[in-house]
């Protein structure tokens, strides 16, 4: 049976070929300042680590996995490791349900109010995430928080018997979901204002209910962009660091230093100045990243279009 | 011949003196330049030696504080410019810069006159001896002594305690009625009280190098931590930290009669964040235990200075730290209580005339007690505020009991000796 001619078959002609290099060089072009940037910040360093990470780095002699097996054998690895793991988890199920229930529901009210309300959740993600620490400091204090009536009456009058009635992990992760979900709420509205109204309106015409619109129809057309919002979120939590090292400013009784991977890794470098071994523990880190974000990304087929 | 022989030999030995002297003079004259890294406390300190010694320039830069360790193996690590000399707000720092990682102290042993070395109150360069080695000076003391309200000790009928038995008694006197004696929560403190009874929780082992006797689980440290939790149960010791609002509101209100607190408390706690009243606030020396022969303090805090071990002018770097230390007249008008005794007691004299405080003893009180500072407060590469911070303070806000924390921190304490390469007893 003869194929089809396919639409790049009768592209195939020498001037198209020529527009189309041309508009290839285009996109390189304006993609090189990234891409020098990246390079010098961000795959560079992963591959300096890595180098220095079979290095003792006082007399630069090769080691092998010595770094590796000092890491892996620090006491403090698997606590943090486990600490990570339970801020994340939490932090990553409260983005998802949080942002995708709020965006779905903006989505349905007036445009103009729902523009308005977008703007208010994305505010807290203008201020660094640091700034952010000392805020809800305050906002998690029932001495001193405006919500102490609240707080209150979950039974906490103070901030250490917040801290332990809820735990670090899900103080940070409340902390983290405010700090960033204002932002993704914002990309998940881009993506569901660009969903066919064609679609919607027949789903309407059909006597589907707002909420079966938003659970059957619209759910499953952006579903990419959720997942794509929980690698990075997955991505960003496991290198938890600023949450628990601020957390001392609330006094010397709450210092956490050794409280995630990331810290260890800082500790490793700037106070046992051993960066071989935070070079190590760093690039274990970042090959969990990367393995995960592979994982989903080929299983999924997730760049795979329609 | 030998008239002129003996003449030319003058003018040959004058002329060689003035060339000498001219050497001198020149050498005498030669800039030196040194990097300091200083606190925004130190700043004038450091101004006033550039401006006595003609010949050396600072070029003072001024650090944070909690910055300086990570700058100094940053720029160890990549060969950038490390300064010649530092003042280091932490006594921690003095171990984790003497390391086979982070070699940047330079070694003061026989180098300070001894003379000089006695002018300094007992212990107070206890951090800065490591592996018998002397490797900075201690800047100020910060040794825990006992403050208090005296007009409201006795409006409410109490007296000063001595022992930590009768703070424990004034605690279960006062503590029912709402008024607090202290933080249980607060890492310096705890490590006050537990340390008080002898309880060893990083000591090191004279003579062995690297070597620390851990044990936090001895009969001494459930003294101690059983009196907190006895404490935390009647009210008297908080489970909110010092500087807490709830803490503060107390104190304010005039319901903390009495706080064991470092040298500094009275001038930069009391005074500006607890507004105890003018003319009030008095101190006591160290409390003992019944038994004890004399007391045991713990510190918290006391700056130190150390130099660079590869200076292009080790000779200079050692002349500025002494000078920093001991100089009587730029200490006299140092923030907090110079470790130097000379330098000490002249700075003494504002505190003497201070009309803020109740009496006129409050530094005499601060010099008897810092004949009992602890001799294992020394400089560790090991965190021990964090580490009680985890364990203990952790345990007594979350309702436990400190006494059955204990073994969590002998546990935490020796991991983190062994992964900082210690040897534990």
């Amino acid at each position: 049976m003869p194929q089809p001619a396919s639409p790049d078959d009768r592209l195939r002609t020498k001037s198209e070929r020529q527009i189309k290099r041309r508009e290839t060089g285009a996109a390189y072009l304006f993609l090189a300042p990234y891409l020098a940037l990246l390079c010098m910040f961000g795959v560079f360093p992963v591959f300096y680590a890595f180098g220095l990470s079979f290095f003792d780095t006082i007399e630069g002699v090769f080691w092998g996995v010595t770094n590796y097996t000092t890491v892996l054998g620090d006491f403090r690895l698997p606590r943090s490791a486990g600490n990570v793991l339970l801020f994340t988890a939490q932090w990553v199920t409260m983005t998802i349900i949080g942002v995708s229930v709020l965006s779905l529901m903006l989505d349905a009210i007036p445009r103009r109010l729902a523009t308005t309300l977008r703007t208010i959740f994305f505010l807290p993600g203008a201020v660094i995430s640091s700034a952010l620490v000392v805020l809800w400091l305050f906002v998690l204090d029932p001495t001193v928080s405006p919500f102490r009536p609240i707080l209150h009456l979950a039974g906490w009058d103070t901030l250490q018997s917040l801290v332990v009635g809820l735990g670090y992990a899900t103080v940070f992760a409340i902390m983290s979901y405010f700090a960033t979900s204002g932002g993704w709420i914002v990309v998940i509205g881009g993506a569901l204002s660009s969903l066919p109204t064609e679609v919607i309106e027949a789903a309407r015409v059909d006597g589907a209910k707002p909420y079966q619109i938003a659970l059957r129809i619209k759910l499953p057309m952006i579903w990419r962009s959720i997942v794509l919002m929980g690698i990075l979120s997955f991505a960003a939590g496991i290198q938890i660091f600023v949450e628990p090292q601020l957390f001392s400013l609330a006094g010397a009784q709450f210092a956490q230093p050794d409280w995630s991977l990331n810290q260890l890794a800082f500790s490793y470098a700037f106070q046992m100045g051993d960066f071989g071994a935070s070079a190590a523990l760093s690039t274990m880190l970042v090959m969990v990243s990367v393995t995960i974000a592979l994982v989903i990304i080929f299983v999924t087929k997730f760049y795979k279009m329609d | 011949m030998k008239t002129y022989r003996s003449r030319t030999g003058k003018r040959v030995l004058a002329a060689a003196a003035m060339l000498s002297s001219f050497a001198a003079a020149a050498l005498a004259a030669d800039p030196v330049t040194l990097t300091v890294w200083s606190d925004t406390a130190r700043l004038s300190l450091f101004a006033a030696y550039d401006d006595q010694h003609e010949n050396i320039t600072l070029n003072v830069v001024t650090v944070d504080p909690k910055d300086l360790l990570a700058k100094i193996q940053l720029g160890l690590q990549s060969g950038a410019e490390v300064p010649d000399v530092i003042f280091m707000s932490d006594i921690g720092y003095t171990s984790q810069l003497a390391t086979r990682g982070s070699n940047y102290l330079m070694d003061l042993t026989g180098k300070v006159p001894d003379a000089k070395l006695a002018e300094f109150y007992p212990n107070a360069n206890s951090p800065c001896y490591l592996n018998g080695k002397l490797l900075c000076l201690r800047n100020d003391l910060a040794h825990m002594i006992v403050w208090y309200d005296e007009p409201l000790m006795k409006e409410l009928g109490q007296t000063v305690p001595k022992t930590w038995e009768e703070f424990a008694a004034l605690g279960a006197a006062l503590g029912p009625k709402g008024y607090a004696l202290g933080s249980a929560v607060e890492p310096y403190p705890l490590i006050s009280y537990l340390v008080s009874s002898g309880c060893e929780l990083a000591i090191p082992v004279e003579g062995a190098t690297d070597t620390l006797k851990i044990n936090a689980t001895s009969d001494a440290c459930v003294k101690a931590a059983t009196m907190v939790d006895t404490m935390v149960a009647n009210g008297s010791l908080t489970k909110t930290g010092p500087f807490d609002p709830p803490f503060v509101a107390l104190a304010k209100s005039g319901k903390v009669p009495l706080i064991i607190g470092p040298t500094w408390f009275g001038e930069y706690v009391i005074k500006p964040t607890y507004e105890f009243k003018p003319g009030t606030l008095a101190a006591s020396v160290p409390l003992v235990w019944d038994g004890q022969a004399q007391p045991v303090t713990w510190s918290w805090g006391g700056g130190t200075y150390g130099g660079y071990n590869k200076t292009a002018h080790p000779d200079e770097v050692l002349d500025l730290i002494v000078w920093a230390a001991t100089d009587v007249s730029v200490q006299t008008n140092a923030v907090t209580m110079p470790a130097h005794a000379p330098a000490a007691l002249a700075w003494g004299a504002k505190l003497k005339a201070d009309a803020y405080y109740a009496n006129a003893e409050v530094f005499d009180v601060e010099v008897a007690s810092a004949a009992f500072s602890h001799p294992g407060y020394v400089s560790l590469r090991i965190d021990l505020s964090a580490a009680i911070a985890k364990t203990l303070s952790a345990a007594i806000s979350g309702g436990g009991k400190a006494v059955d924390a204990l073994p969590a921190l002998q546990t935490e304490l020796t991991n983190l000796a062994q992964l900082n390469k210690y040897q534990v007893q």
